[in-house]
């Protein structure tokens, strides 16, 4: 199976699914380069599977454009897109057997039957479906009939490929096996993809890059690094993962730094200078905090530290979510994590009183 | 409780059921089936138990004449009903819900009104005279005169049939196609496949049952009538259920016209039969028919 060579550019696409409506999709801009997995990230309702669904022609945008290495194809009716897609419920043809589901699209291009059967079962071959080609849909697993919905959407070897929430029916293992097995079809074929989800893990696991939306508009575009460790937005930045956020004044800078006023957190000292009496915003991610014991800490650590007692800790096997109050009663998320055979989750208990602290890079700036 | 436990009061739950079908429905057909086999005479039916009157039925060639005409218009009715009702029902099961609503109303509201008075009516609509809706309306647009003598012809028959029966079609295949799933024609739309292929491929095969519900309920309900046919046919399209009535009302044969009543019910029930074989021994979705299917798919190979 080739690929083909596709760079996917949106420009301005826009839809509207009614007048009274806020766009569903907003004018958004994306380009995508050839061999590049994009997942789009969001909340339901923020534009992500409408434009995955203009992408593929089921739904005709209100204006703006799509084009592959340059062409647009906005306007080309779904058929004749050259697009490959799996649906969140795989939609195989119940009425047909495996091989006829893979060898659909083949058919539509009025292939050869023995050049279509070679093809078919070397696109069930790179699935590990090659047996199963006279079964029917109902007769297989839900994680083999989402291998044969990605065989039928390879074997035509799209220009696209797109997954709208490919792997959402599928429990928490298979999910997971799933997401390694998708990544190395997608890399050994290089073909281009936009994946749909919502699950935060798995877009960050997948993907080149992250398209993160909201209300029909990319809220930032980035590697799953950047996206995790760099986020722009308080949305972002509660979106994927989870965070503390810090309200603060910048007090004083230098080249390279800046101390802000935090109120009940004390002062921050963060990693970039910012202007003096900037109102400014701070994501802290729970992991990144330390909780020292009063007596070891250093009482005289200037920034970057509060005071804070436990109220609760909740353990989620590898790793323990704390929630602690500060004296003031602002809370403070720590996540530690767990080794089995060490007592972490057992050394901190409601009640005890510990000094959190973080580096200065763990201050993340908002826009 | 445990109800499934307990079949007894299954039997009883059916039993008025059971017990109104025995008395309106199983017991005539003895009657009908036993006396068809019977000789009528002068002081009503008796014996001796002959064959004589299913001979006349074969030997006649008037009879074999009207059951080719019985099952031709059926045929016709069926194939018509299908071609107009499939759009039809598209638009019940996937039109936006006003759409959907007018569409219902449309084909369901004729039910309220009596065959008799709706075949009248076409009878005013195709008459062969002046006076006919359809002619009169052609003679204005500058056909001549007279145009069309459709009245007393089994196009006629044809017509009227369709218009009662369609809702018998567009039911059963608009919740046929509410039972596809909408991504499954997406799907096959990704893959290339047009309207026309998508139709082809995947929408009737997928409404393979809900095509053969309709299809079986029109046939039937069609191949037995006897208002349409006897006001809308005359005797230019006979039907057997004209044919039944004469023997019965006209000529007092009760034997004979059981003969004929039984020779259309096992015509239909034949007709009925050898499409449903032949529809079912290939492809059929697998959401209406589990088990027997599961084999079929291996037997076919390479046939795809």
């Amino acid at each position: 199976m080739k690929s083909i060579t596709a760079n996917l550019q949106l420009r301005n696409l826009t839809k509207n699914y009614g007048a009274s409506l806020a766009p569903a999709v907003d004018s958004v801009s994306l380009s995508i380069a050839s061999g590049e997995l994009v997942s789009l990230l969001g909340p339901s309702g923020c534009g992500k599977t409408t434009t995955l669904r203009m992408i593929a022609g089921l739904v005709l945008q209100d204006s703006g454009d799509i084009t592959i290495n340059g062409e647009s194809i906005a306007n080309r009716p779904v058929h004749e897109r050259n697009i490959g897609m799996v649906f969140q419920n795989y939609a195989l043809f119940p009425h047909m057997t495996i091989h006829d589901n893979v060898a659909f699209g083949l058919r539509m291009r009025s292939f050869k039957a023995a050049e279509r059967d070679r093809r078919v079962s070397e696109a069930l071959e790179i699935v590990q479906l090659g047996s199963f080609a006279q079964r029917t849909p109902a007769e297989l697993s839900g994680g083999q009939q989402q291998r044969v919905a990605l065989a039928r959407a390879l074997v035509i070897e799209p220009s696209v490929l797109l997954l709208d929430e490919p792997l959402g029916a599928l429990d928490k293992n298979l999910r997971e096996d799933m997401q390694v097995e998708l990544r190395r079809i997608q890399k050994s074929l290089g073909i281009t993809t936009v994946i749909v989800t919502h699950d935060q893990e798995e877009a960050l696991t997948l993907s080149d890059r992250v398209v993160v939306m909201k209300g029909g508009k990319l809220e930032q575009v980035g590697t799953p690094r950047d996206v995790y460790c760099r986020p722009e937005s308080r949305f972002v930045a509660e979106f994927i993962g989870s965070s503390n956020f810090l309200e603060g004044t910048v007090q004083a800078h230098d080249n390279k730094h800046a101390v802000v006023e935090a109120g009940a957190f004390g002062l921050l000292k963060v990693d970039r200078p910012l202007a003096e009496g900037a109102r400014i915003s701070v994501a802290l991610r729970p992991e990144d905090i330390e909780l020292l014991p009063l007596e070891t800490a250093s009482s005289s650590e200037p920034y970057n530290c509060v005071r804070c007692s436990i109220s609760e800790v909740l353990y989620k096997g590898f790793v323990s979510h704390i929630y602690a109050k500060t004296a003031e009663g602002q809370l403070i998320k720590v996540s530690v994590q767990n080794k089995v055979g060490h007592s972490e989750m057992t050394k901190y208990s409601p009640g005890q009183t510990y000094l959190a602290h973080w580096p200065i890079e763990s201050n993340i700036v908002l826009k | 409780m445990k109800p499934h436990r307990q079949p007894l009061v299954y039997l009883l739950m059916t039993l008025p059921g059971v017990l109104f079908l025995l008395v309106a429905f199983i017991a005539p057909v003895v009657v009908m089936l036993s006396s068809s086999f019977l000789t009528q005479t002068s002081q009503g039916i008796d014996l001796p138990i002959t064959f004589s009157n299913y001979w006349r039925v074969i030997d006649t060639p008037l009879y074999g004449h009207v059951i080719w005409i019985t099952l031709r218009i059926s045929l016709y009715t069926t194939l018509l009903a299908l071609f107009v009702g499939f759009p039809i029902a598209m638009v019940i099961a996937r039109g936006g819900p006003f759409y959907s609503r007018l569409a219902i109303i449309i084909v369901v509201a004729p039910l309220v009104v009596s065959v008799v008075i709706r075949t009248y009516g076409w009878s005013l609509l195709l008459a062969n005279n002046k006076s006919g809706v359809l002619n009169w309306t052609l003679a204005h647009l500058g056909f001549g005169p007279i145009a069309t003598h459709l009245m007393y012809t089994e196009t006629a028959v044809v017509l009227g049939s369709l218009h009662v029966f369609l809702p018998m079609m567009v039911l059963p295949l608009s919740s046929a196609i509410a039972r596809v799933n909408p991504a499954v024609e997406e799907a096959a739309g990704t893959l290339g496949a047009n309207g026309w292929r998508l139709l082809w491929y995947i929408m009737l095969p997928l409404c393979k049952p809900g095509i053969l519900a309709g299809a079986s309920v029109v046939f039937s309900l069609t191949a037995a009538s006897f208002v349409t046919p006897a006001i809308l046919g005359g005797s230019y399209a006979l039907m057997l259920g004209n044919l039944v009535e004469q023997q019965i009302l006209a000529v007092y044969d009760w034997p004979f016209g059981s003969a004929l009543a039984v020779v259309m019910v096992l015509l239909i029930y034949g007709v009925n039969g050898l499409a449903g074989w032949a529809f079912d021994s290939k492809h059929l979705p697998r959401a209406s028919r589990g088990l027997a299917l599961r084999r079929a798919p291996r037997l076919r190979g390479s046939l795809s």
